[in-house]
């Protein structure tokens, strides 16, 4: 009866384990190079977003640019970050001007690969146009892998996943 | 006439620009703290001119699993962008010949944030950041007429340096201050107004165009050196960033202080380079001068330059108050066509102005009918039988501001009577033409038929009242006038 009761527990305890591995998400590192075009003017702010099968936005991977006052000049992004207001601090980086490159590591999770989900760029300089769409494309594991054109102040941006 | 020139537009572009430039003085003061409390961080462990860019990159690679970038501070701190083993992107500061972490690079802190926002742009983004230019233009400009009043003042640009001689502490201090920190402003300015101009891109950007220097030959060997990175050394460099990925179309990029160059990545060679453009090296100078970054005396000085714009500012502020109560003292009871005694001043800071009316008042109390009026308002007295000037000197010799205009007025006006004149010179020993003002207005009336000298021309040193008392003296009983003179000191020292 004490060895039943023994392996039932050792059951419930090891598929409790297994099911709280499960919950915890694994993510995919992907090294992302945006060089910008050799535009005139201030550094551009730019959003990393991930946008869910329905094209809304789902999560916010990554801000280049320190300076809150200017989040609202991107304002389809700020629709869906005012509200939530989250702390962004580990995910920020310098604004980055024409002609110039910046490395940044992103993190997906992996069940969001392959699955009708899509990063966004948009990009947005003092005084000048709002590009809502400056690089947008598919989450998929070969797209993880790529160089993929610009049409604003961005002319490529480079992805690498490890 | 050219000095009122300088004094007005001097004093009215300071006043316009007063409440911003208390700004960004009071801002730039702050930040000019920052690269002090910058560099007082002690991340250079070593000196950089003799470790190798291949040193640092070697054992880097040791501790770290990538690398993104390498960074050489204006303090010579060394700044990695590591991957470490949690796959976490970091910027640490590094020793440069261990590769080992010896801190995280923080984020600027909030406050200097704050007013570095504040300083820029005032918080009005694009507009604010036209003000902030143009408030730097002014200043230039207040500094630019103020070193002429200063150069007039001394006695030319030879004296510019010279001591100076002044009771007043106020205006003593305004100008011995503006003396020596002159320079720091305007160069605070000029700088300011070009990072305006530049952020504001009415300076053209030039971008690179790299000259292929050898055609790729592609000997694929082992990463680990470069015979480039070898005769480089770091205090050459300001960034190096790896190569994105393996593929050939990827290089190390490295810019030195003087020009960028790509490196292959595999070969180790100098594929293309390109020597910076002027505006690109113009623009970090006048970064580096406006901000002080990694020169600690610079800071100091850039520090003490912009507290002291407050302080001329609190100066002149007293300066003006003081001329405008004094102005309101004069006073002008009777018509000009109706006085017989009229009283001529030229007065800088109104100290001779005191004396004049302390001298009104006495004429007064003894019955006469007196008119007292600066220089620059000399016209036709239709009843004058006496005409007194009290004046000072200003600089070298020249015309205190309120009598510039005596001159051309004289030779406008021609009396019909005759009339009685005298001439009271103030002035100071200390300066090589002493009372010169006052021996040109009395060889002015002198030489004129209508004017006839009662007294000589007598001149005091350093508004000695014994000296005026005597004065006083003679013209009285010349006059036959029993005058009372009652000086009271305290009104002397406002």
């Amino acid at each position: 009866m004490i060895y039943k009761i023994k392996i039932l527990l050792i059951t419930v305890i090891t598929s409790f384990l297994i099911h709280s591995y499960s919950v915890i998400e694994t993510k995919t590192n992907i090294k992302c190079m945006i060089q910008m075009t050799n535009y005139d003017g201030f550094g551009a702010y730019i959003i990393i977003s991930l946008i869910n099968p329905e094209g809304e936005y789902e999560d916010t991977l990554y801000i280049q640019g320190k300076d809150k006052e200017w989040y609202n000049e991107l304002s389809y992004w700020w629709r869906f970050y005012r509200k939530k207001r989250n702390n962004v601090d580990g995910i920020t980086g310098e604004t980055i001007s024409g002609g110039e490159r910046s490395v940044s590591l992103i993190k997906i999770p992996n069940e969001k690969i392959d699955k009708g989900y899509s990063i966004r760029f948009e990009s947005s300089v003092e005084d000048q146009k709002y590009h809502r769409k400056d690089v947008q494309f598919d989450l998929t594991s070969e797209n993880l892998n790529s160089k993929i054109e610009g049409t604003g102040y961005i002319r490529y941006v480079r992805t690498i996943s490890n | 006439m050219s000095i009122l020139i300088w004094r007005y537009s001097h004093f009215l572009l300071a006043l316009i620009s007063s409440l911003f430039l208390i700004i960004a003085s009071v801002t730039g003061g702050i930040l000019a703290l920052e690269p002090i409390s910058e560099s007082i961080q002690q991340y250079n462990v070593t000196s950089i001119n003799n470790i190798s860019l291949n040193q640092t990159i070697l054992a880097l690679r040791k501790n770290y699993d990538e690398i993104i970038e390498i960074e050489v501070t204006d303090n010579d701190f060394v700044i990695a962008s590591v991957i470490k083993e949690d796959s976490q992107l970091k910027k640490i500061y590094i020793d440069p010949v261990s590769g080992e972490s010896i801190g995280n690079v923080k984020k600027q802190n909030p406050f200097f944030a704050f007013v570095t926002n504040l300083h820029r742009s005032l918080f009005l983004k694009t507009i604010g950041r036209y003000f902030v230019g143009l408030v730097s233009l002014l200043l230039c400009l207040i500094a630019v007429t103020g070193f002429f009043l200063l150069a007039k003042r001394q006695g030319g640009f030879y004296n510019f340096f010279n001591k100076i001689q002044d009771k007043n502490l106020n205006q003593k201090f305004h100008v011995l201050f503006g003396k020596w920190l002159i320079i720091p402003i305007i160069i605070i300015s000029t700088t300011g107004v070009f990072l305006s101009l530049e952020k504001l891109s009415f300076i053209p950007k030039n971008y690179l165009n790299y000259k292929w220097i050898n055609k790729e030959k592609k000997s694929i060997q082992n990463q680990s050196t470069s015979s480039f990175f070898e005769t480089i050394y770091l205090d050459e460099v300001r960034t190096l960033s790896f190569p994105f990925s393996k593929s050939e179309e990827d290089y190390f990029e490295v810019n030195l202080k003087d020009r960028k160059l790509l490196v292959d990545q595999f070969s180790g060679e100098v594929t293309k380079e390109s020597y910076y453009p002027f505006i690109k090296l113009a623009t970090r100078w006048n970064l580096i001068l406006h901000t002080g970054k990694g020169n600690i005396l610079w800071s100091i000085i850039l520090f003490i330059a912009s507290s002291s714009i407050l302080f001329f500012m609190y100066t002149v502020f007293s300066i003006s108050l003081k001329r405008l109560l004094r102005g309101k003292k004069t006073k002008e009871i009777l018509k000009a066509n109706e006085c017989e005694y009229i009283i001529l001043v030229g007065s800088e800071t109104g100290n001779t102005f005191i004396f004049a009316n302390i001298f009104f008042e006495s004429l007064v109390k003894a019955g006469k009918n007196v008119f007292i009026s600066p220089l620059n308002n000399y016209k036709k007295y239709n009843k004058a039988k006496n005409i007194i000037v009290f004046t000072s000197t200003y600089g070298n010799g020249e015309a205190p501001s309120n009598a510039v205009l005596f001159k051309e007025k004289f030779k406008k006006v021609t009396h019909v009577n005759e009339i009685n004149f005298s001439v009271l010179g103030f002035g100071s020993l200390a300066y090589p033409k002493f009372c010169q003002f006052a021996i040109d207005v009395y060889e002015i009336f002198n030489s004129n038929v209508k004017f006839k000298s009662i007294i000589p021309l007598h001149k005091i040193n350093e508004q000695s009242n014994n000296s005026f008392l005597e004065w006083t003296k003679v013209w009285s009983k010349v006059n036959s006038i029993d005058l009372r003179i009652e000086i009271n000191n305290s009104e002397k020292e406002i």
